[in-house]
This record gives structure tokens, sequence and C-alpha cells, in this order.
């Protein structure tokens, strides 16, 4: 069974370590289990307020972290990105990748103590999550129908294979199983009271919201899993002020920081105290940040000045002083953290003003009477944290090759508009995951079909039919050699005509009192809390 | 009538001495003109270019003696540079308001009746509506451009302009000299433009004088809450970006706070001395 | 005509105002570029068909002056709309934040008033003499001070490096304090806030209270009453300030909303959970029911505001008639 269980998944994610991983992560709990602590708070930062406490509904980090806690998926991830039971114990993907039938576990309860069944799974992913939240329709665009067999048996039956779907299963963020009893009335879900004082299954029971302050929660006592979770209360603090959030893991006020709070200028200072863990948590989704040529400009649809704007950036000088060291300078469109399909070779752009300054004379873009070749804009969220300063440094380091940058800081909305429905930039750049697999992340911000205002990535509207052929056998490539292979071809036509600067591939520090053990390794998918605690 | 403003001008040695009765008018004045002074010459002043960066977080010291921010951009120079920009801004959105205030206080006071009505409401919408958040919304909404800044501060701050020049001119357009004007066939124009408005400008600048300093804190305040335009420097950026690293960069907070400090106290000691000597019956 | 007839006038009169502000806010957010919709879709980007629904459940897809009306009908009945965001109702939203920042703006504009007046009638006493002018020097500093620069230096010298106050946030939660501590705790935490708040606005108060303490004192009456040998505390106070309190009271009124300006710079640089901070996070997020309600909201407190001033005034002058 284990062999079904994971064979189409194998074959994306090329893993023979999920069978290994999964049996010595309970090994490793196991051995915890009697260090730990009964009790105690846990109090985690936050940067602002959450966007709500319904990730059915909303798809931020800081939400899901926090509704992963109060609510319940079917399955979890460990820290490698194995799949865990969670509210389901077992299950079951038929040999054509078409059916997958999940056994609940039996006396799980509602906070309010209704009994949850199969019935709540099948409903609310159905009419709530994939109705309601972008990130949930793309994961359920496989799935033609939901069935509740019976209370514990819920089946999915999908139109074509789409092996992410177990593992997406797991993510607070898009698989939120909402109580039916509750939402099932008829109304606009987005406005059900619930939505403000959450009833789920998860190991803490909401308890208060002091909005703009902090969130806390309580122990759930029914918890479906025996002696879990340890904490009593766990307790999100928003702290607005960078400085002020690393401060308050030293002097004690709070205990963790997760990678979506932390100060990348803290890091090095925090790594050095006494009492405080701070590490660098590694995502399968693996966040690269980079910037869009848009290749509709007259001036940027020319390779060499690409080029030669890629060799301006000194890449170096951005991830230290934009990122505090925090990252890796990138070689291509797929982030290093990708151990199975990184690759190194490619074309590489090392900084050299001086070969700019060469390509954009031979381009037909020499200085003028006052040195200015042309001057374009660069646009991003301002809310991203280190592109602000990467900006900055940009239009500095171009200034001396005599391109005039202009920074247009946008507010999130704004520049999602801009960006992605009236491609109105000239150069844009932000944070993109190249995870999990390639053909999910990756693929879709180069292919010619994505070139779509209605929802398509592919922003800077670059198009090479050689590229997408690559791109499209790759994906339905069975041998995992093969699929290597190909997207090194990939990546090596995307660096040689740039259509993007990859610029660092970003790291995701965490900082926490060393006192704490547990908790989950992958900041990507904050699963429960349900296994952290104190040590004695 | 042109005159009376002649008259006033010919006086200007008396102005002077009414003006610098109290010396925090002069030493105001003197802040002022230095500030003026660093914007105009700042590319001279500044020991460091626009965009040249070296070591992040340096201390104050003898190469940049009031450190080094996070990009290793010289604060000193910044400072210097975003003197510019404050200048420009205090300007041109003074300039701004002043336009539109005088536009609808004249035309307000000088028609009256329905004209007066409709302008009152809509000066008083202006009034109550909540300035700084009406800023904020349209800048975050808009894009921050310098421009949008100084727009934005113009349109919201030309109320009191109108009301103040609309005062005036009821008073002014009873006056004998009007009639007089009228009663050869001057135009509207030429009575509002000839003769009454000479008169009422007094109060007008020196109202204007005291509203650069306002227009000036406006954008430093917008910029602090990251409102600012990215492409000039300016005091209400730097002292956002300071926010993050207090504990480790106090020179990034202390001196950008300095100096916008000292030119609102020096452009505010300037404006009570000119309230002083322009028109005493406004002093407050 | 009695006060209470004045005052119902005076809040019919506010009617075309807030009509006129709900109808320059609302055409002003969405003549703005960017839609709500890419915010909540994320960055993943959705169906096409996901989209034009969520659009159309907005009414985004609707000509503007037929959401202009829906949205006044809302407004009419009472109901402020859901968040688009975290989909709470915003009028909760708004209630939930506005104690923190009342909490913060009475607090200082009792302090600033007290010592405000306090130095004002001070340096009114003996104008030119020493007293007077070092209280002026520092009252002209204290207005030149901008409020969020201010806010920084308290939390570095008095947060940071002295550790005598806490930096950020309004209470200890951790603690779980209650009742006496919990109010303890909380003062604590407004030390610092509230101080730059008030030196800011006790500034201007002093200035205003000493031009007209000035003007008063040099009335006919105030002569008489020293003449009858009243005591010189009973003259400033009884007889004098009472009547130089008046453009004191006005310019209060008048400088309402820009109490509330300098309240979301302090929220934002103490992380004050106030209305400030909500404000500006619900522009981050281009959240459009809950930037209306809160800009609607702040046009009545500022109406409220100028209704106090007005009662105020007449408590403070009996002389005034309501013509």
């Amino acid at each position: 069974m284990l062999l079904t269980k994971h064979g189409s998944l194998r074959r994306l994610l090329g893993a023979g370590i999920l069978v290994s991983s999964l049996t010595l992560g309970v090994v490793v709990q196991a051995q915890e289990a009697s260090e730990i602590e009964e009790g105690g708070v846990l109090v985690v930062v936050l940067p602002g307020d959450p966007q709500g406490l319904n990730s059915a509904l909303s798809t931020d980090t800081a939400s899901s972290n926090i509704v992963g806690q109060i609510y319940g998926t079917l399955v979890r991830l460990d820290a490698n990105g194995a799949v865990l039971p969670y509210m389901a114990e077992s299950w079951d993907i038929s040999a054509d990748g078409l059916t997958y039938t999940f056994k609940l576990y039996e006396g799980i309860k509602w906070h309010d103590g209704e009994a949850f069944t199969a019935d709540d799974v099948a409903w609310g992913l159905w009419n709530v999550n994939k109705e309601f939240n972008g990130a949930s329709a793309g994961l359920l665009a496989a799935v033609e129908s939901i069935e509740a067999v019976d209370d514990l048996t819920v089946v999915f039956n999908l139109s074509y294979p789409y092996p992410p779907l177990l593992a997406g299963l797991a993510y607070p963020n898009s698989a939120t199983i909402l109580p039916r009893h509750i939402y099932d009335n008829g109304g606009d879900p987005r406005q059900n009271p619930a939505n403000q004082a959450p009833i789920g299954t998860g190991p803490f029971k909401f308890s208060e919201n002091r909005a703009g302050s902090y969130i806390e929660l309580v122990r759930n006592e029914d918890y479906h899993i025996e002696g879990r979770p340890y904490l009593d209360r766990l307790i999100f603090q928003v702290i607005p002020n960078e400085a002020a959030r690393g401060l308050a893991l030293e002097r004690g006020d709070a205990d963790f920081i997760p990678y979506y709070s932390m100060s990348l200028s803290e890091y090095e200072r925090l790594s050095g105290i006494e009492g405080i863990d701070a590490t660098i948590h590694k995502r399968t989704i693996a966040g690269e940040y980079m910037a869009f040529f848009n290749t509709r400009n007259e001036i940027l649809a020319i390779k060499e000045v690409r080029q030669a704007l890629y060799h301006a950036v000194n890449r170096e000088e951005l991830l230290e002083k934009a990122a505090f060291g925090l990252g890796k300078v990138s070689t291509g469109p797929i982030s290093s953290a990708q151990d199975q399909f990184y690759t190194d070779a490619g074309t590489f752009y090392d900084f050299n003003p001086e070969l700019a300054e060469q390509l954009l004379d031979e381009a037909g873009f020499p200085r003028d009477s006052e040195g200015k070749r042309f001057s374009i804009r660069i646009s991003y969220d301002q809310k991203e944290g280190p592109m602000n300063n990467t900006a900055q440094l940009i239009r500095a380091q171009w200034a001396r090759i005599g391109v005039e940058l202009q920074v247009t800081p946008m507010e999130s909305g704004a520049w999602r508009e801009a960006v992605y429905r009236r491609w109105d930039f000239d150069i844009q750049m932000g944070t993109w995951a190249t995870g999990p697999d390639p053909a999910i992340g990756v693929q879709g911000i180069y292919t010619c079909e994505t070139i779509d205002p209605d929802g398509g990535r592919n922003a800077s509207g670059y198009c090479n039919e050689a590229l997408d052929k690559v791109f499209f056998a790759a994906a339905q490539e069975v041998d995992h050699e093969a699929r290597v292979g190909l997207y090194a071809e990939a990546v090596d036509i995307l660096t040689a005509d740039a259509p993007h600067m990859w610029l660092w591939d970003r790291f995701y520090p965490v900082a926490y009192n060393e006192g704490l053990v547990g908790l989950p390794g992958d900041p990507s998918a904050y699963g429960p809390f349900d296994n952290v605690g104190w040590k004695r | 009538m042109m005159q009376s403003l002649t008259l006033r001008m010919r006086r200007t040695s008396d102005l002077w001495n009414r003006f610098s009765r109290r010396n925090s008018s002069v030493i105001g004045l003197l802040g002022a003109v230095f500030f003026l002074a660093v914007a105009l010459f700042a590319n001279w002043l500044a020991p460091y270019g626009r965009l040249e960066m070296g070591l992040s977080f340096q201390p104050p010291s003898p190469d940049n003696w009031l450190g080094t921010d996070s990009l290793g951009s010289d604060v000193l120079s910044s400072i210097i540079y975003g003197a510019q920009t404050s200048l420009l801004v205090g300007f041109c959105a003074v300039a701004t308001s002043s336009v539109i205030g005088v536009v609808v206080g004249a035309l307000s006071g000088y028609y009256g009746g329905m004209v007066d009505n409709v302008f009152m409401r809509i000066t008083e919408l202006f009034q109550m509506v909540p300035q700084f958040f009406l800023a904020i919304i349209i800048i975050a909404l808009f894009g921050a451009s310098i421009w949008n800044v100084i727009f934005v501060i113009g349109i919201l701050t030309w109320p009191s302009t109108a009301r103040l020049l609309r005062g005036e001119f009821l008073a002014l357009k009873q006056r004998e000299f009007i009639e007089a004007g009228r009663s050869l066939g001057m135009s509207d124009f030429d009575l509002i433009m000839r003769e009454i408005l000479p008169n009422a400008l007094p109060p007008v600048i020196v109202n204007a004088s005291l509203q650069i300093s306002g227009a000036i804190l406006l954008e430093t305040s917008l910029s602090f809450l990251g409102l600012g335009d990215p492409n000039v420097m300016s005091w209400g950026m730097m002292l956002n970006s300071a926010q993050e690293y207090f504990n480790r960069a106090w020179w990034m907070a202390a001196f950008p706070g300095l100096a916008i400090f000292l030119t609102t106290l020096g452009l505010n000691l300037v404006g009570d001395g000119l309230n002083d000597a322009l028109n005493p019956r406004l002093r407050t | 005509m009695s006060l209470g007839l004045y005052l119902i006038k005076r809040c019919l009169y506010a009617v075309p105002l807030m009509i006129g502000a709900i109808v320059l806010i609302f055409t002003l957010v969405r003549l703005a570029p960017g839609n709500p919709v890419d915010y909540i879709v994320g960055e993943m980007g959705a169906d096409p068909v996901v989209v034009a629904r969520l659009m159309a459940d907005m009414g985004l897809d609707q000509p503007i002056h037929v959401q202009l009306f829906a949205y006044v009908r809302q407004i009419l009945s009472g109901d402020l709309g859901y968040s688009f965001v975290s989909n709470a109702p915003v009028s909760m939203l708004i209630l939930d934040r506005l104690p923190a920042t009342l909490l913060l703006m009475v607090s200082q504009l009792v302090l600033s008033v007290i010592i405000g007046v306090a130095l004002g009638v001070m340096s009114a006493r003996k104008p030119g003499a020493s007293l007077d002018n070092s209280i002026t020097v520092f009252s002209l500093a204290a207005f030149a001070i901008p409020v969020f620069w201010l806010g920084q230096m308290l939390i570095l010298v008095a947060g940071y490096h002295l550790s005598w106050f806490p930096m950020q946030g309004m209470i200890n939660f951790r603690a779980r304090y209650s009742g006496w501590e919990y109010a303890l705790d909380v003062a604590y935490h407004m030390v610092l806030p509230v101080t730059a708040m008030t030196l800011l606005n006790l500034a201007l108060i002093q200035r205003l209270t000493r031009a007209s303490m000035i003007e008063v004192l040099g009335q006919d009456y105030v002569k008489v009453a020293r003449a009858k040998g009243l005591k010189e505390s009973t003259v400033l106070i009884r007889h004098a300030l009472r009547n130089a309190l008046l453009p004191v009271v006005t310019v209060i009124g008048l400088e309402f909303r820009s109490l509330i300006a300098g309240a979301v710079l302090t929220e934002t640089v103490f992380a004050w959970p106030g209305l400030g901070r909500l404000t500006f996070d619900a522009i981050g997020t281009r959240d459009y029911p809950l930037l209306m309600g809160m800009f609607l909201f702040i046009c009545v407190l500022v109406i409220i505001g100028n209704l106090i001033t007005d009662i105020l005034y007449a408590l403070l002058d009996p002389r005034i008639r309501y013509a």
C-alpha cells in the first residue's frame, strides 16, 4: 500500500527518502516526549495583524500559521516535506492517480463538541475553500468531486492525475477543513461570525483576539492526538517594528520569531546571544528574489541590453546590504534549495560594469552629453522587505553605467494589477517560489501560454517555443534523470536570453528561545504546534 | 490701488525695524537663510555624491561626520540633499495652495451670493475632512512621486488662505475707491486684480510663510510613513528607515530629526516676525 | 434659541458635509489604480472565472454611480460593510481599536491642557520676564519637533538605553494582569507615547493661553477686580482665565483633525494598537470598505469634537446667544 500511496508523488519529487523520514520522524518525537514539560506558554511574534482567522478564505502566511493551530488539515508534512497522517489516518491513491481515498481518525471533535465527519471535509473544501480562495481553487482544479462515503471515509475524484494534491492538502492556506454545522447556514461564509471566533479541530482553541495587539489560543483538551499539545497557551503577539522584535526575544518577552516576522538585520546579532537559537530553515517551495524585464519595452526587448543590465548589478552587494547575507547569489531560474533540479550551469552574469558599458554601446545606447544612456522604471510591492534597499542599490549601481533607474514602490494590490493585468512596468521584482517542483514553480512564469492578463504569471512577456517544448516534455517525463536533464536545458536557454535577472536564493531565518523543542521544520507549511513544548 | 502696496514697499526699512524688534525673528531668519543656502548649494556642500555608497552602519567619524546608513550612504550628505526636497515641497506646495486659495477667496468675496455660498461649502468640506488621512489615502492610492506629494499638500491646505482673502475682500469691496473704479467702467477682472487684491495680500503672505513649515512637516510625516518619493532623498524617509535599526545606529534617527526640528523652528520664527511686522492686528 | 436646538441645528448642518465627504472619498478610492480582487487572490494567480465571480460578489463590475448609491444606502442603514481582507464587519474593526486611541488622545489632551494653560498663565503674569522668556523658548522648540522623531528619541533613550519604560505596545499580555494591575500596566506603557504627544500640543496651548491672558489682563474688569483688592490668584483664575480660555477652546476644536493625525504617527512609532495603525494597514491592503468606514468615522469624530467645543464655549461664556 505504501507503494501506491506514494507512487505518483515519487515520480515528481524523486523521493526515496519519504518512507525513511516518516519512520525517523516518529522516533525523534518519541525520544523527545519524555523531556518535554507539560504546559507552559509560547509567544510567537507577528509583524502585523493577520488578514483573518479563516485560512479557507485568506492566504497570507501569518494567518495560515495561526489558523493551522486552530483548524486541522487531512495530512501534515514533516521537516523534509514528507506527508504524514493528521486528521486522516491513512489514504490510498488509485493506480491511475484519479481516486484518492482518505480514512479519517475516529472520535475527532470540533471545539464546540460536535463530531467531526467526512461530510465536513467534502462540504467545506468544495463549497468554501474552492469557491473563495485562489490557492485552493488551483490545488483542487483537477478534482471533479469530493464525496463523503461514510462518516470516516472521504473520496476525491480527479479528472486528470495531479500528484501535488496530496502534499497540498497539508497547507492550511488552501486546505483548512471548516465545520459544516457552522458554515452551511445559507449565508456568505466570508461574513460568518466564526471567522472572528473560529471553531476548529486543531490542538489549540481560539480564546481572544485583541486586534493590533495579540491573539491568544488555549490548549484543546479533547485533541485527537493523545498527550498533545504540551503547551497551555499560545500567544501571537503583534510587533510592527523590526528591531523591537529582536529585542523582545532577547529580553524574554517573546519566544519564537518565525521567518515571516524575522528582521534580516537582526539575525546575526540574535545568533550571537546566549539562550537564543537562530537558524536558517530550509523551505521546500524555495523562494528566489528575481527581477522581471518587461520584454514588451522596446529597449528591454533587446537581449544584449538585458544582459548588460544584468552584468551591471552587483548581486554580492545586494545580498550583503539588502538581505544581510541571508541568501545565496542565484545562478538561474531554479533555486539552489531544490537539490534535485538545481544546476549552476548556464550563463552566469558576474558583476562587470565595463562589459555592461561595452554591450550597451554596441546595442546602440551610447552615453549622451550628460553621460546618460536611458531611463527605466523598477516597480515592486513596497511590503516586500528587502526590495526597497535592493532598488536603491541597483539605482546607484546602474547610475555608474549611465542608466537612470526610477524607483516606484507600489502598494500590493496596485503592484499586482500593474504587473500582471496591465503589464505596465519596465522592470518589476519580488520573491517567487521556484519549488517544490519546477513544473509548479518555474514553468508557469516563462511559457508562452501564461502570458495572460487574467491570472497568467508570465509578466515579462517572454515567449520562446523551443523553451516551451522543453518545459512540457519535462513536466510529463516519468524518469527523474531525464527530467533533470530537461530542466538543465531550460536553464541554459533562459540564462542565455535573460528575460529575468535572478538575484539571490532566499534563506528563511528563524530565531527562538533555546528552551523550545518540536518547532515544525518547514516554515512554509507551519502546521500544528502540537509537538512544541519547553524542555524540562 | 497699487499705490498702497508700493507705499508698504517703500517702507521696507520700517518693515525691517518691526521685524527685527525680536531677536528670535532674526535668529529664525538666519536659520532659514542657512537652510536655503544648504539646499541651493547642496551639490557643492555635500561631501559625497547622491548615489555613492560605502560601508553600512558606520558610526560618526572623520570620514562620515554623521555616520552612514544601512546602505552605506553618508548621513550628512543625505541630510544636505534632503534639504532640497523639503525646500521644493515647502515652496511649491504653498504656491499651489496659495493660488487655489487666492482664486477661491477672491471670487467668493467679490461676487458673494451663490458663488460665495458654493465656494464656502466646498471650503468647509475641506476644512472638516481629516487632511492628513486624506493625504495618506491619496498618496497611497495614486503613488508617491514628489509632484503628487506637492499637489496633495497644495489642495489640502488652501482653505485657510481662501477664508482669509475672502474676509479681506468683503471688507475692501465696500470702500469708496472700488465704487469709484466701478463707476469709471473698470471690468470685474481689473477691479479684482488691480484694485482689491494688492491691498488684501499682506495677511496672505504671512499665512503662506507659516504654511511653508507646515508643508515641510507634512511631507516629512508622509515619507516617515513610507509614502515619500523613493527617487529623492527626504528627511522623513531617513527617519523611516532609521526606525528598524534604532538599536544599532542611533545616528540614523538623531540627525535627520534634528535637521527637521531646526528648519521648522527657523521658519516658524520668521513667520512670527513677519506677522508682527506686516499685520499687527492678526497677532495671536 | 436653546442650546439643545442650536446643537441640533449644528448636527443637521453637518449632514451635507458628510455626504460631500462620502462622495469625495468614494470617487478617489475608485479612481485609483489597483483592484482588491488581486490582493485576495494572492501571489499564485487564479482562475479567471473565480476572479470574475469575486468581482461580481463585491459589486465591482457595476458602474461607479451604482456602486456609490449602493454604498450611501448601506451607510444610511447603519452598515459600514465587511472588510475585504479580514472579512470582519468594518464597524467591529473600528470599535475594537477605538478605546486604545481614545485613551491616548484623551490622556494627552487633558495633560497638555492642564500643563499648557498653567504655563501660559505663568508666562502671562509678567510678559518679557525671564520666566516668560524661558517658557516661550521651550514651547517654540516643542512646537517645531516632529512628533514621530520625538517618539523615536524617547524610545532610544528612555526605552532602549535606560530601560525605564516599555518601548512598544499597550500591555504586557504574558503577565495576564487584571484589575488594578492591568490599569497600571497600561499606564506604564502609555508614558512614552503620551509624553511625545503632550509636548507637541502643550506648546500650542501655552502660546494661545499666554496671548489671550495678556489681552484679558489689560481689560477694565480685571483692573476693577484688582482695585477691589481681590487676591491675585482669584483675579487670575476666576476673572481672567475664564475669559482667556475661549480662544483656546476654539483652537483645540479646530485642531481636532491634527490631533488625530498626530495619533496616527505616534501609534506607528509606538506600535499602539489604535485606529491610526488600523488605517495605515488598511491602506497597504487596499481594503476599500475599511478605508471608507475609517474615513467616515473620523469625519464623525471631528464633528463631535466641534460640537464639544461649542458646548464648552457655551459653558465658559454664558453671554453667547445662539442666533
